[in-house]
Protein backbone atom coordinates (compact mmCIF):
# COMPACT_ATOMS: atom_id res chain seq x y z
CA UNK A 1 0.00 0.00 0.00
CA UNK A 2 1.00 3.53 -0.12
CA UNK A 3 1.07 6.35 -2.51
CA UNK A 4 -2.02 8.00 -1.03
CA UNK A 5 -2.30 11.46 0.46
CA UNK A 6 -1.69 11.87 4.11
CA UNK A 7 -4.44 13.89 5.69
CA UNK A 8 -4.13 15.46 9.07
CA UNK A 9 -2.69 18.54 10.68
CA UNK A 10 -0.25 20.53 8.66
CA UNK A 11 3.22 20.16 10.02
CA UNK A 12 5.07 23.41 9.85
CA UNK A 13 8.78 23.55 9.63
CA UNK A 14 9.12 26.13 12.38
CA UNK A 15 6.85 27.03 15.29
CA UNK A 16 7.01 30.67 14.17
CA UNK A 17 4.86 29.90 11.17
CA UNK A 18 2.06 28.64 13.36
CA UNK A 19 1.88 31.90 15.29
CA UNK A 20 1.03 34.13 12.37
CA UNK A 21 -0.90 33.96 9.10
CA UNK A 22 1.19 33.26 6.02
CA UNK A 23 0.31 36.62 4.48
CA UNK A 24 1.27 38.44 7.64
CA UNK A 25 4.50 36.49 7.83
CA UNK A 26 5.29 37.53 4.26
CA UNK A 27 4.44 41.15 5.11
CA UNK A 28 6.69 41.03 8.15
CA UNK A 29 9.60 39.59 6.21
CA UNK A 30 9.14 42.33 3.60
CA UNK A 31 9.23 44.96 6.34
CA UNK A 32 12.43 43.53 7.81
CA UNK A 33 14.02 43.47 4.35
CA UNK A 34 13.07 47.14 3.87
CA UNK A 35 14.46 48.07 7.27
CA UNK A 36 17.83 46.50 6.53
CA UNK A 37 17.84 47.67 2.90
CA UNK A 38 18.32 44.12 1.57
CA UNK A 39 15.47 43.18 -0.73
CA UNK A 40 16.68 39.62 -1.40
CA UNK A 41 17.53 38.77 2.18
CA UNK A 42 16.65 35.25 3.31
CA UNK A 43 15.07 35.27 6.73
CA UNK A 44 14.87 32.32 9.10
CA UNK A 45 13.06 32.24 12.44
CA UNK A 46 16.19 31.95 14.53
CA UNK A 47 18.03 34.71 12.70
CA UNK A 48 19.24 37.44 15.03
CA UNK A 49 17.96 40.80 13.84
CA UNK A 50 21.28 42.55 14.43
CA UNK A 51 23.99 39.96 13.94
CA UNK A 52 22.37 37.86 11.19
CA UNK A 53 20.07 40.29 9.41
CA UNK A 54 22.07 43.49 9.86
CA UNK A 55 19.48 45.63 11.60
CA UNK A 56 20.96 48.78 13.15
CA UNK A 57 19.62 51.26 15.68
CA UNK A 58 17.85 53.30 13.02
CA UNK A 59 16.48 50.09 11.55
CA UNK A 60 14.84 49.26 14.87
CA UNK A 61 12.83 52.49 14.73
CA UNK A 62 12.02 52.01 11.05
CA UNK A 63 10.92 48.44 11.73
CA UNK A 64 8.74 49.51 14.65
CA UNK A 65 7.03 52.27 12.70
CA UNK A 66 6.31 50.01 9.73
CA UNK A 67 5.00 47.16 11.91
CA UNK A 68 2.71 49.58 13.74
CA UNK A 69 1.31 50.93 10.49
CA UNK A 70 0.96 47.54 8.80
CA UNK A 71 -0.52 45.57 11.68
CA UNK A 72 -2.37 48.40 13.41
CA UNK A 73 -0.69 47.88 16.75
CA UNK A 74 1.43 49.99 19.09
CA UNK A 75 4.80 48.67 20.15
CA UNK A 76 6.72 50.22 23.00
CA UNK A 77 10.37 51.12 22.63
CA UNK A 78 11.15 48.82 25.53
CA UNK A 79 9.45 45.88 23.85
CA UNK A 80 11.16 46.30 20.48
CA UNK A 81 14.54 46.78 22.16
CA UNK A 82 14.06 43.39 23.84
CA UNK A 83 13.54 41.59 20.53
CA UNK A 84 16.54 39.53 19.49
CA UNK A 85 15.48 37.09 16.78
CA UNK A 86 12.93 37.14 13.98
CA UNK A 87 10.96 34.56 15.94
CA UNK A 88 10.89 36.93 18.92
CA UNK A 89 9.53 39.62 16.63
CA UNK A 90 6.71 37.36 15.45
CA UNK A 91 5.99 36.51 19.06
CA UNK A 92 5.88 40.19 20.03
CA UNK A 93 3.41 40.96 17.26
CA UNK A 94 1.09 38.06 18.08
CA UNK A 95 1.24 38.91 21.79
CA UNK A 96 0.52 42.57 21.12
CA UNK A 97 -2.35 41.73 18.79
CA UNK A 98 -3.85 39.42 21.38
CA UNK A 99 -3.31 41.51 24.48
CA UNK A 100 -3.43 44.96 22.95
CA UNK B 1 42.63 69.44 58.34
CA UNK B 2 40.09 67.30 56.56
CA UNK B 3 40.64 66.15 53.01
CA UNK B 4 37.85 64.66 50.96
CA UNK B 5 38.83 62.23 48.30
CA UNK B 6 36.19 61.50 45.72
CA UNK B 7 35.80 57.88 44.70
CA UNK B 8 36.68 57.38 41.04
CA UNK B 9 33.59 57.90 38.93
CA UNK B 10 32.32 55.16 36.67
CA UNK B 11 32.91 56.17 33.07
CA UNK B 12 30.80 54.62 30.33
CA UNK B 13 30.80 55.33 26.64
CA UNK B 14 28.25 54.96 23.88
CA UNK B 15 28.44 55.81 20.20
CA UNK B 16 26.35 55.57 17.06
CA UNK B 17 27.01 55.85 13.37
CA UNK B 18 24.24 56.84 10.96
CA UNK B 19 24.43 56.31 7.21
CA UNK B 20 22.61 59.28 5.72
CA UNK B 21 21.26 57.75 2.48
CA UNK B 22 19.47 55.04 4.50
CA UNK B 23 18.40 57.47 7.19
CA UNK B 24 16.81 59.71 4.60
CA UNK B 25 14.64 56.82 3.41
CA UNK B 26 13.54 55.97 6.93
CA UNK B 27 12.77 59.51 8.00
CA UNK B 28 8.99 59.51 7.72
CA UNK B 29 6.45 61.43 9.74
CA UNK B 30 5.67 58.44 12.02
CA UNK B 31 9.42 57.94 12.53
CA UNK B 32 9.82 61.59 13.52
CA UNK B 33 6.81 61.44 15.81
CA UNK B 34 8.15 58.35 17.58
CA UNK B 35 11.72 59.52 18.08
CA UNK B 36 11.89 63.29 18.47
CA UNK B 37 10.60 65.77 21.02
CA UNK B 38 8.75 68.89 19.87
CA UNK B 39 11.83 71.00 20.64
CA UNK B 40 14.10 68.72 18.62
CA UNK B 41 11.71 68.84 15.67
CA UNK B 42 11.60 72.62 15.84
CA UNK B 43 15.40 72.75 15.91
CA UNK B 44 15.95 70.35 13.02
CA UNK B 45 13.26 71.96 10.86
CA UNK B 46 15.02 75.33 11.06
CA UNK B 47 17.69 74.03 8.70
CA UNK B 48 17.54 73.58 4.96
CA UNK B 49 19.40 70.28 5.43
CA UNK B 50 17.03 69.11 8.13
CA UNK B 51 17.78 65.44 7.39
CA UNK B 52 21.36 65.93 8.57
CA UNK B 53 20.09 67.54 11.78
CA UNK B 54 17.60 64.76 12.38
CA UNK B 55 20.34 62.20 11.74
CA UNK B 56 22.81 63.84 14.10
CA UNK B 57 20.16 64.12 16.78
CA UNK B 58 19.29 60.47 16.29
CA UNK B 59 22.92 59.40 16.52
CA UNK B 60 23.28 61.42 19.73
CA UNK B 61 20.18 59.80 21.25
CA UNK B 62 21.42 56.33 20.41
CA UNK B 63 24.90 57.07 21.76
CA UNK B 64 23.36 58.26 25.01
CA UNK B 65 21.12 55.19 25.15
CA UNK B 66 24.13 52.89 24.78
CA UNK B 67 26.14 54.71 27.43
CA UNK B 68 23.23 54.63 29.87
CA UNK B 69 22.68 50.92 29.21
CA UNK B 70 26.32 50.27 29.98
CA UNK B 71 25.91 52.06 33.27
CA UNK B 72 22.64 50.38 34.22
CA UNK B 73 21.41 47.63 31.93
CA UNK B 74 18.00 47.58 33.62
CA UNK B 75 17.21 51.14 32.50
CA UNK B 76 15.27 51.38 29.27
CA UNK B 77 14.81 54.80 27.79
CA UNK B 78 12.40 55.56 24.99
CA UNK B 79 13.86 57.47 22.08
CA UNK B 80 11.75 60.53 22.83
CA UNK B 81 12.80 60.51 26.49
CA UNK B 82 16.38 61.31 25.51
CA UNK B 83 16.19 64.98 24.63
CA UNK B 84 19.07 66.51 22.72
CA UNK B 85 19.50 70.26 22.68
CA UNK B 86 22.11 72.76 21.52
CA UNK B 87 23.25 75.82 23.40
CA UNK B 88 22.86 77.77 20.17
CA UNK B 89 22.44 77.03 16.46
CA UNK B 90 24.95 74.31 15.57
CA UNK B 91 26.39 74.76 19.05
CA UNK B 92 27.50 72.36 21.74
CA UNK B 93 25.01 69.54 22.18
CA UNK B 94 23.68 68.46 25.53
CA UNK B 95 21.23 65.87 26.73
CA UNK B 96 18.39 65.80 29.20
CA UNK B 97 16.82 62.51 30.23
CA UNK B 98 13.08 63.01 30.51
CA UNK B 99 12.47 60.51 33.27
CA UNK B 100 10.75 60.73 36.66
CA UNK B 101 13.94 60.29 38.62
CA UNK B 102 16.97 61.61 36.85
CA UNK B 103 19.89 59.21 37.27
CA UNK B 104 22.99 60.62 39.03
CA UNK B 105 25.07 60.86 35.89
CA UNK B 106 26.68 63.54 33.79
CA UNK B 107 26.72 62.96 30.06
CA UNK B 108 28.98 64.71 27.61
CA UNK B 109 28.16 64.55 23.93
CA UNK B 110 30.04 65.06 20.70
CA UNK B 111 28.59 64.84 17.20
CA UNK B 112 30.37 64.98 13.88
CA UNK B 113 29.58 64.32 10.24
CA UNK B 114 31.49 63.80 7.05
CA UNK B 115 30.07 62.86 3.69
CA UNK B 116 27.38 60.22 4.09
CA UNK B 117 28.02 59.52 7.76
CA UNK B 118 27.09 61.08 11.07
CA UNK B 119 28.77 59.90 14.25
CA UNK B 120 27.99 60.69 17.85
CA UNK B 121 29.78 59.78 21.05
CA UNK B 122 28.37 60.02 24.56
CA UNK B 123 30.57 59.87 27.62
CA UNK B 124 28.74 59.14 30.84
CA UNK B 125 30.26 59.69 34.25
CA UNK B 126 28.35 58.54 37.27
CA UNK B 127 28.33 61.02 40.10
CA UNK B 128 30.03 59.50 43.08
CA UNK B 129 27.61 58.87 45.92
CA UNK B 130 30.28 58.05 48.46
CA UNK B 131 33.32 59.99 49.53
CA UNK B 132 36.18 59.03 51.70
CA UNK B 133 37.13 61.31 54.55
CA UNK B 134 40.78 61.50 55.51
CA UNK B 135 41.92 63.17 58.66
CA UNK B 136 45.22 64.73 57.86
Amino acid sequence: MGGGFAFGPIHYKYPTERMIEATELAQLKAIVRESVFEEDLEIHPTDHLVTDLGLDSMGYVDLTVKIELTFGIAISDKAIRAVATFQDLVHLITQTKTNG
Amino acid sequence: MITWIQQPAAIKVGNDLVYLPHFEQSLTTPFIRKVYTAEERAYCDRFRDSTLRYASTFAAKEAVYKAVKQWDSSLTLSWNKIAISRERIAGKPSVCLLVDQEPPVDISLSITHDGDYVWAVALLSARSTTSTQLNA
